[in-house]
């Protein structure tokens, strides 16, 4: 134990007593292992004089390039230098340095170096790695915040337009504890949304009627069945799952779609459209072919242009009275219920129009007319009845979840009830066992709740009201032991059980732990291995970790989240249109939950020869037999030109400008979220244009990215970015397969890597990618360390990534192997104290 | 006949047909409001994100001689209430981080990686101090943009820098709210409606709320280190903020609001969102909830795409134009649309009454970009204006043009004297921006 805690030479440990089991130490230490010796070359030399070979021209005394002094740097204790050298041999394994035209070495020699020196700093820090330090206090996150409720109450809302966003970074992750900041309008939302959702949660009636709008995106195509919620047969429209607080009357009501000068789309012919309950029809309307008078010209592009325009009657139906009316009101009994809105499908082909039909965003008039009536939004409004004779609604799921207990008739002996519920909800809010404190502070607001609401229900909901803005509840907190405090060193310490079930779940379910993980850390537990094992494999069957871990995780990991904000050039890419990119988005997080659920190698992202489509997506890829809207898992079938993240389009679109592919973009995409060589950005000041006489489109692409050639400034960082990204070039903007680029010449997808690796394709990417087996998986690790440990890697954590990654490779890289090697970290079950010495950085501006 | 007209927008011409549409429901909702006994100075920022096609935005000739430019023209009406500037340079310039991060901060630096957040205190939160001594909202800070968090940003930094101009401290960038209806709770409280009841019985819950809270934030902060209390001491000061708040409500609880109803979320068109988000920031300042206010029209680097004016081209990829004339000429476009919807929003504060005047007699707005040619990110030569009487404190009218490329840091301590709450330093300043005025009051 003293070995592990001394970490040597740099800083010294003070070891402290920590309330552990020795079997999870044991287990800790063991993390440790060996690593494998570097492979053997011919002639191989030693870093040193290899230093000396290639390095020390530049990186030297004298010249201090980039504040490296490689000439003098001590090699024969790595671990003494390796904040130095990690970065080093980040360059190396990049292949990046030395720039182009100098002197290099080949690849393998570059490997072996890399390798010697890795395994001489692991060798080193074993038995006494560093933990780093997340931040002592932790904000969860919006994410973490929606889904805690959900678990909690069991009620299933989308908080996140009610909640400031989460500012992030590239390559970052929105739950860093350090980023994580608590202003005013933070603690306004907070406490408007903690009454909204336990007034929801308990089914107290709203204060008044409130209208709650669902809006269909404009450029979601509305030719087909829109869901799996819509009935067979139906065309376009939306299903919305919608919690009906209280038992009461309720409006429905819809309204069209317009194009872009307010006319309603498709009125130029009867359309049936439906509006359902739970798929019980509720009224069945007639809408379209009702205009009279004389149309606007189809070229009428708007106000102030004389005589272009309809006559006043027709004006008045297009944008006003055409989808007028189309509301029901009904009794809705309390719970969660699908409101749909949809037509019934009556196939509509354009004549006489040029093909393909332009999706772009603007559409001629005539086009609209005779096209489809669409949905534009459902708005749900209620309840309608006289406040006095609401009663509290009960039939819901929440409130199950929450009143555990039924109180007795007479008021003053409900309190033994309240402290039930109480104590239940708090001890799961704050993750940990409940004080007399806590449910003292509760009660109060249970007493005020209950007087000014006349009810037991708005007793518990004023409470609970409470009990979302406690900062126990907001904050993840780790507070230094008080035994390490004032040591002049910092120490690390092992943290408790409560905060590793809490690190446990905010990693796997981006929420609150469950009743077993709570009961299992208060018993001290959890932390037994074997324990802690069962409990990831427990948590990682649960579906919410597949949820969390692609929407949270993936969806950063792989910029998905940025889909929403592609724009294309749709004069240039008629065939894009908002449905795609929807498609795009969804097959990436069906295709990276099916690889998660199933524990597949995280390789297959990679290799995969499948991925999930619908017919639309698959007739973008070229993939036949696909029919309809759901999306289902298909062979490719050609798998040099699909299958694996790399011929996804949610990331060939993300990498593309509007008009034309940026082999670039591609290219940094791959070395920062693949290759997991991060490349910097260009240094401040530099003209970035690749110059272009005005007016004149360059030959080709590559012959443009030539210039970076001839700029050593840019060529030693372009040349390894952009041959990654020609090996892309077979992919357009919104990632279909193309043999001719935007130019009109034939793609040429060969390069060579900066290490000299040919790479010819698609299949020559997954080739350069698998041919160094623990790359990728390191990549992924690495990432998914930051997240799980919501703190940015720094070099300290480089050995414990080799180590996660070295051991998982018996288990074929599967993502259990990676997730478990995390959890078994000491950077995830430890902590460092603060040190005195180094003030924070914010206490230091 | 009504579809001819040019200057009504298409959707009010249909009430002459006799017909009820869904307009934004502030309109002709406004109930008189007192009259303040001296003209109260406000201060704006309206910001337009990925620079300005600068040959159609500067305009010719100098002083008062100026003419208009292309982009300016949608603001003829209000030409001797602007001062516009030629020549000021950015106090940060890193691709689009500096421009949204030293607009209002002055800052000389930001940060070196993902996670290091940091530029300076923003004036809008040095006014907001000041004035909080009056006023329920110390200030606001309102954008047209959902927080996609989606990363991929600038460089290699936080998007924090392109989300928001307003810094309550160098190292906490405050959020910018997008929803009309959590605008609409910010001033007006969460009680569902503006009826003084309800809020006054809401106000006594938050304050019991933020009692109980306090207590455990004070117990809280004694168990973390000193180094580890910046957290706690943010949450603090929220509750704080919204104490004094409850407080300033409860004194002026005779203050006359408009009867209204909750926004329901934002609306689908941008326009018509915008126009809410206009009606409420006009609202706050009109109530004199606030003094300040902070407003993005789109965040730094925005894509937005404006098929409306017939450029569905995203806005940041054509913003990097290459200096191909034809594609500056389209940019140009956005940028006039810009001001437009500016001139809209000019229209609004001229309606309103304030005091002897109207509310445009008594504000100063910031407008402009935080860099100029986006082509490569131009620091020099900011697109950038102030609009408004201030009070008595501005003199429009006036195109000035300053040679040895001043900080912009200089025009915020320029803008900070004319707010009458001089300060020795804003970020990078180097000294205060000459802007002639009226003799000091």
């Amino acid at each position: 134990m003293e070995a592990f805690l001394n970490r040597g030479a740099r800083r010294s440990r003070v070891p402290i007593l920590m309330a552990c089991s020795g079997l999870a130490m044991a287990a800790l230490l063991s993390a440790q292992t060996p690593s494998h010796p570097a492979p053997a070359a011919k002639s191989t030399p030693t870093p040193r004089a290899f230093f000396d070979t290639y390095c020390v021209t530049c990186h030297n005394q004298k010249l201090h390039t980039a504040g490296l002094t490689l000439d003098t740097l001590d090699l024969t204790h790595p671990a003494a230098n390796a904040e130095v050298l990690e970065k080093v041999i980040g360059k190396l394994r990049a292949g990046s340095m030395p720039p182009p035209k100098m002197p290099r070495a080949d690849a393998a020699t570059y490997r072996v170096i890399a390798t010697d020196l890795e395994n001489q700093i692991d060798q080193a820090t074993l038995g006494h790695p560093n933990p780093g330090r997340i931040g002592a206090v932790h904000r969860l996150n919006r994410a973490e915040y929606n889904n805690a409720i959900r678990d909690l109450f069991a009620l299933d809302v989308d908080l996140k337009p009610l909640l400031p966003g989460d500012d992030t970074a590239d390559g970052s992750f929105d739950n860093f504890a350090d980023v994580l900041s608590i202003s005013t309008s933070h603690l306004e939302r907070y406490m408007s949304v903690a009454r909204q959702v336990t007034r929801l949660a308990t089914g107290l009636p709203p204060a008044q009627p409130s209208v709650q709008r669902f809006e269909v995106p404009l450029h979601v195509l509305q030719e087909d069945r829109m869901s799996e919620d819509l009935p067979l047969g139906s065309r376009g429209g939306i299903a919305v799952h919608y919690n009906f607080p209280v038992d009461g009357e309720y409006a429905i009501k819809v309204k069209l779609q317009r194009q872009y000068q307010d006319y309603l789309k498709g009125m130029g012919w009867p359309q049936k459209l439906d509006i359902r309950l739970d798929g019980k029809l509720l009224k069945r309307f007639s809408v379209g072919g009702q205009g009279k008078g004389r149309p606007a010209a189809a070229s009428y592009a708007g106000d102030g242009e004389p005589g272009f325009a309809g006559d006043p009657e027709w004006e008045t139906y297009m944008q006003l009275t055409g989808d007028a009316g189309l509301d029901v009101r009904i009794p809705v009994k309390a719970g969660e219920r699908v409101v749909s809105a949809s037509f019934v499908r009556e196939m509509w082909e354009p004549e006489g129009l040029p093909q393909p039909v332009q999706l772009g965003r603007v559409i001629s008039n005539d086009q609209v007319y005779m096209g489809y009536a669409n949905v534009g939004s459902v708005e749900i409004g209620g309840p309608y009845d006289a406040p006095l004779t609401l009663k509290p609604g009960t039939g819901s799921a929440s409130h199950k979840a929450i009143f555990v207990c039924e109180p007795p008739k007479a008021a003053a002996e409900e309190r033994p009830c309240a402290t039930t519920i109480i104590s239940r909800l708090a001890r799961l809010a704050y993750r940990r066992p409940v004080t007399k404190a806590d449910t003292d502070t509760l009660l109060e607001f249970f007493d005020k709740g209950r007087k000014d609401g006349g009810s037991f229900d708005s007793g518990i909901q004023f409470a609970l009201e409470r009990m979302l803005v406690d900062p126990d509840f907001l904050l993840r907190v780790h507070i230094d032991p008080a035994k390490a405090k004032g040591k002049p060193e910092p120490v690390s310490y092992r943290m408790s059980d409560l905060e590793l079930a809490s690190r446990l779940s905010f990693f796997l379910w981006s929420s609150v732990p469950d009743d077993r993980l709570l009961t299992l850390a208060e018993h001290g537990e959890l932390s037994n291995p074997v324990t802690l094992d069962k409990e990831v494999r427990r948590m990682l069957a649960d579906s919410r970790a597949t949820d969390a871990l692609v929407h949270d995780f993936a969806a950063q990991w792989l910029n998905l989240r940025q889909v929403e904000d592609v724009v294309v050039d749709p004069v240039k890419y008629p065939l894009y249109d908002e449905s795609l990119l929807q498609g795009f988005q969804k097959e990436t997080e069906l295709f990276v939950a099916s690889n998660l659920r199933d524990d597949r190698s995280v390789d297959e992202l990679l290799t995969a020869d499948y991925t999930f489509v619908n017919e639309r997506l698959a007739r973008h890829y070229g993939i036949p037999g696909v029919y309809g809207t759901r999306f289902r898992r298909v062979t490719v079938p050609n798998h040099d030109q699909r299958g694996g993240l790399l011929a996804q389009g949610a990331l060939l679109v993300t990498t593309s400008y509007p008009d034309r592919t940026s082999p670039v973009l591609r290219g940094k995409w791959l070395l920062n979220n693949i290759f997991g060589t991060p490349i910097p950005p260009p240094p401040p000041g530099v003209n970035t244009t690749l110059e272009t006489k005005p007016g004149v489109i360059p030959p080709s692409m590559r012959e443009r990215l030539a210039q970076h050639r001839t700029n050593p400034s840019c060529n030693s960082c372009h040349s390894v970015i952009d041959p990654l990204g020609f090996s892309l070039e077979n992919f357009d903007v919104v990632g279909a397969w193309r043999t001719h680029d935007e130019a009109g010449k034939p793609i040429d997808a060969a390069g060579t890597t900066a290490n000299g690796e040919p790479i010819d394709g698609l299949p020559g990417l997954r080739k350069v990618l698998l041919a160094q087996p623990e790359q990728f998986p390191r990549t992924v690790t690495s990432k998914l360390m930051a997240y799980a440990l919501g703190r940015r890697l720094e070099y300290y954590d480089e050995s414990t990534v080799r180590k996660i990654v070295r051991d998982a490779a018996a288990k074929q890289y599967r993502w259990s192997s990676l997730i478990e090697g995390i959890v078994a970290s000491p950077a995830f079950q430890m902590r460092d104290t603060a040190s005195p010495s180094a003030p924070s950085l914010r206490a230091s501006k | 006949m009504a579809f001819l007209s040019k200057k009504l927008p298409r959707r009010t011409m249909l009430k002459g047909l006799g017909t009820t549409m869904a307009l934004p429901f502030l309109d002709a909702m406004l109930p008189p409001m007192r009259a303040a006994v001296k003209p109260q100075n406000r201060f704006q920022a309206f910001y337009v994100p990925n620079g300005m096609a600068m040959e159609y935005w500067t305009p010719k000739g100098e002083g008062s001689a100026f003419e208009l430019s292309p982009i300016l023209e949608p603001l003829a009406a209000y030409k001797d209430k602007m001062l516009v500037f030629s020549g000021i340079k950015a106090s940060w310039n890193y691709i689009h981080a500096g421009a949204s991060g030293s607009f209002l901060t002055g800052t000389p630096r930001g940060g070196r990686n993902e996670i290091e957040i940091i530029a300076d205190v923003s004036i809008d939160q040095l006014l907001g101090r000041h004035f909080a001594q009056e006023t329920q909202l110390a200030s606001l800070e309102v954008s047209m943009d959902l927080p996609a968090n989606a990363g991929a940003c600038t460089g290699n930094l936080s998007c924090a820098y392109l989300d928001t101009l307003s810094w309550r401290s160098p190292t906490q960038p405050l959020p910018m709210e997008w929803n009309p209806r959590a605008v609409f709770e910010t001033l007006f409280g969460d009680s569902g409606s503006t009826d003084k009841k309800a809020r006054e019985k809401r106000l006594a819950q938050h304050k019991s709320i933020l009692d109980s809270v306090t207590e455990k934030l004070t117990s809280l902060k004694q168990e973390l280190g000193p180094g580890d209390q910046d957290k706690v001491n943010e949450y603090t000061d929220a509750v704080r903020d919204v104490e004094r708040r409850i407080q300033m409500a409860e004194k002026q609880s005779d203050i006359e609001l408009p009867s209204l109803a909750q926004p329901l979320g934002a609306p689908p068109v941008f326009e018509d969102h915008l126009a809410l988000m206009m009606d409420l920031q006009v609202l706050a300042f009109q109530s004199d909830l606030t003094r300040v206010i902070s407003f993005m029209l789109s965040k730094e680097q925005s894509p937005r795409p404006y098929p409306q004016i017939g450029v569905p081209e995203a806005h940041h990829p054509l913003s990097h134009h290459n200096n191909i004339p034809e594609l500056i000429e389209r940019m140009s476009k956005i940028n006039r649309y810009h001001t437009q919807l500016f001139a809209k929003y000019l229209d609004k504060l001229k309606a309103t009454p304030d005091g002897d005047g109207t509310l445009l007699d008594h504000i100063m707005i910031l407008y402009g970009a935080g860099i100029s040619n986006s082509n490569g990110h131009s620091p020099d030569n900011l697109p950038q204006m102030l609009v408004g009487g201030g009070a008595g404190r501005l003199k429009g009218g006036r195109h000035l043009k300053f040679a040895n490329k001043p900080s912009s840091a200089n025009l915020l301590m320029a803008i900070m004297d004319k707010m009458d709450y001089p300060v020795e330093k804003v970020g990078g300043s180097t000294g205060k921006l000459p802007i002639e005025t009226l003799p000091e009051v």
